[in-house]
């Protein structure tokens, strides 16, 4: 999982760390930087996968938009730690907003303190391997091209582990109800490609989500169908069980297209689907969109107990109020601006005040209970 | 005899329990709960039986008991932390068959966490006891300490409306607790602090400041009421 994640001159992220558990909730007022702390982990692990060009034009961002407002330098330095199984590595590296390639970037076993990758002054070199000139172009991080023949194993576990990291910050039910042709084990920033996605779902996989849905969401539900219609495009369609209207002993199969389905049913296929996949990390932005206040504590409990660490950000003091107390105290982290609009973290139930409400009510009604707004403004003084 | 019930932060305030023993009608009797017994045998002529809630069997109530607060057109942000304490200790009244109960709070803390008003969180707590059933609660919230009420008997009684513009900061230097250390030369722990409340004579009828007032013009109609 990743431990620790800090960044520098990121949009209003200048010099942010914050540390993550396997559950981690962002809140904090519009604006405060939540969405740009998802954009900045998904950022940094895209330049493990390259392709910098294509993501920055999924977002409509240019390479500018990525820096700090009163930037100084085209660069953006970041660091993650990661727990892979017993061990811990550090990734740090620098991205230059100009070339669009990290041309400082290293990764270290912490536990050992061994250097595993380096690249510096336009040369890279594996382990005690000897150093080797850069003399072909690339995108990201030098690891987005190398073959796994040239790297150790421990550096492909690394690799693969951040490859994995999924962010799905701008889902969009208008997005979800295209049709797709192909997925590649994707769901898209936006939900776009979720009925090529579904349609890709092994039987035991798609089977899984059914039973989900059924059991802990919407009881008519039966389940997703997915069906190629001309030249490749997906189509999705949900089954639900109904009575005849004439005979309330016997039910039908009611096929409802994806342009019919609810926003909410949408994203909730679109968020349990992920947790189907081998994505090791998760990101979600507001995830309570959409969702009913009744279904949210089996939501939040799913988020909990799955395998695969989870960041999320939330305004829903619901959704919050489902998380244990103990819990909540290593998970929901407050995001504030300071006076010169750079955003700041706290974990939330550490702050004088806040703990205290926390002995006596519930983690969203603590929130509730507090001013954000004052509480940005008396932090930032101190 | 009148029997309260009283719950407040801690031991420099409310009291505390007997440990091991627990007793709640055995403990001892802080600098605030001085005052309120003594308000009551002013007007009754006789001491109230006192028992004490501790914070955390409160909080712990509270907390397993009640049910979502959530801030609206009828009910502020901010003061739900105050109804819920009261709401519970009302609760534990009806249940003891309490006369009274007795609700103490600082008006300390920060502003994005608790009203700054001591009259916004003297009134979520009325509000809670009157939504527990009980009718006989009294919200008890010195501004800006308990400390200020002490250090007005101290200082003769003189120009005492001032010390509620005192700092609620600890670290300040113009904290209630400071000033009682540069006059009286020792530290105010709960001892010495009950030393003035309880056995010097500290007269409830001689301070005249408006939270101080608000507390005890409660607790004398209550107490006139029941009496």
């Amino acid at each position: 999982m990743i431990s620790e994640f800090y960044i520098n001159n990121f949009k209003s992220l200048v010099n942010f760390k914050f540390q993550l558990d396997k559950f981690t909730c962002l809140i904090g007022l519009n604006g405060s930087g939540k969405s740009t702390i998802l954009q900045a982990v998904d950022f940094t692990t895209q330049l493990i996968k390259g392709h910098i060009e294509d993501w920055l034009k999924t977002r409509e961002w240019g390479p500018e938009d990525l820096l700090y407002y009163f930037k100084s330098t085209e660069n953006i330095n970041f660091v993650i730690k990661l727990q892979i199984e017993k061990s811990s590595y550090s990734w740090r590296s620098e991205f230059n907003a100009n070339t669009l390639t990290c041309p400082n970037e290293e990764i270290v076993n912490d536990t050992s303190g061994e250097i595993l990758f380096k690249v510096a002054d336009r040369a890279y070199h594996i382990g005690n391997n000897p150093l080797k000139p850069i003399e072909f172009k690339y995108e990201g991080s030098l690891l987005s091209i190398l073959q796994d023949e040239v790297l150790t194993e421990e550096l492909i576990n690394i690799r693969d582990f951040l490859i994995s990291v999924k962010s799905t910050d701008l889902l969009s039910p208008q997005l979800m109800r295209k049709r797709a042709r192909q997925a590649d084990n994707d769901l898209g920033l936006g939900g776009e490609k979720l009925s090529a996605f579904l349609y890709d779902l092994s039987d035991e996989k798609k089977s899984k989500l059914n039973q989900l849905i059924k059991e802990k969401f919407q009881p008519t539900f039966e389940s997703v169908e997915t069906t190629t219609i001309q030249a490749g495009w997906k189509k999705l369609s949900i089954i639900e069980k109904v009575y005849q209207e004439n005979n309330l002993f016997k039910t039908k199969r009611l096929s409802t297209e994806a342009r019919h389905i609810s926003d909410g049913l949408l994203r909730l296929l679109a968020i349990l689907s992920q947790m189907m996949t081998n994505h090791q990390v998760l990101l979600f932005d507001e995830i309570e969109d959409g969702i009913n206040p009744e279904i949210v504590e089996k939501l939040v409990d799913l988020l909990i107990s799955t395998p695969q660490q989870i960041l999320i950000t939330t305004h829903s003091p619901i959704l919050l109020n489902y998380i244990e107390d103990e819990q909540a105290k290593k998970s929901v982290i407050f995001t504030y601006k300071n006076k010169k609009g750079i955003t700041q973290q706290q974990p939330f139930f550490t702050i004088k005040g806040v703990a205290e409400k926390l002995e006596i009510l519930g983690p969203g009604e603590a929130m509730l209970d507090v001013s954000l707004n004052e509480l940005a403004q008396e932090l930032s003084h101190d | 005899m009148i029997k309260v019930l009283v719950s407040g932060e801690g031991k420099t305030d409310m009291g505390e329990l007997n440990y091991p023993y627990n007793d709640p009608a055995d403990f001892k009797k802080g600098p605030m709960t001085c005052l309120a017994e003594k308000i009551i045998k002013q007007r009754t002529g006789e001491t109230p039986h006192i028992e004490l809630v501790a914070k955390k069997t409160l909080t712990q109530k509270a907390k397993s008991r009640s049910k979502m607060k959530l801030p609206g057109k009828k009910s502020r942000q901010k003061t739900a932390y105050f109804y819920k304490n009261a709401y519970i200790l009302g609760q534990i009244a009806l249940e003891k068959r309490e006369d009274i109960a007795i609700l103490f709070r600082d008006t300390d803390g920060t502003q994005s966490t608790s009203p700054s008003n001591w009259k916004e969180r003297a009134e979520s707590i009325h509000d809670g006891f009157k939504d527990s059933g009980f009718q006989n609660g009294v919200a008890m919230v010195p501004k800006p300490t308990s400390e200020a009420w002490i250090l007005c008997c101290l200082q003769n009684y003189q120009n005492c409306e001032k010390l509620e513009e005192l700092s609620g900061n600890e670290s300040s230097s113009k904290h209630p607790k400071k000033i009682i250390e540069q006059i009286t030369g020792t530290v105010p722990t709960m001892e010495n602090l009950v030393k003035i409340a309880c056995e010097e004579n500290c007269d409830t009828a001689q301070i005249d400041m408006p939270s101080f007032n608000a507390f005890k013009t409660c607790l004398e109609k209550i107490t006139t009421r029941i009496g």
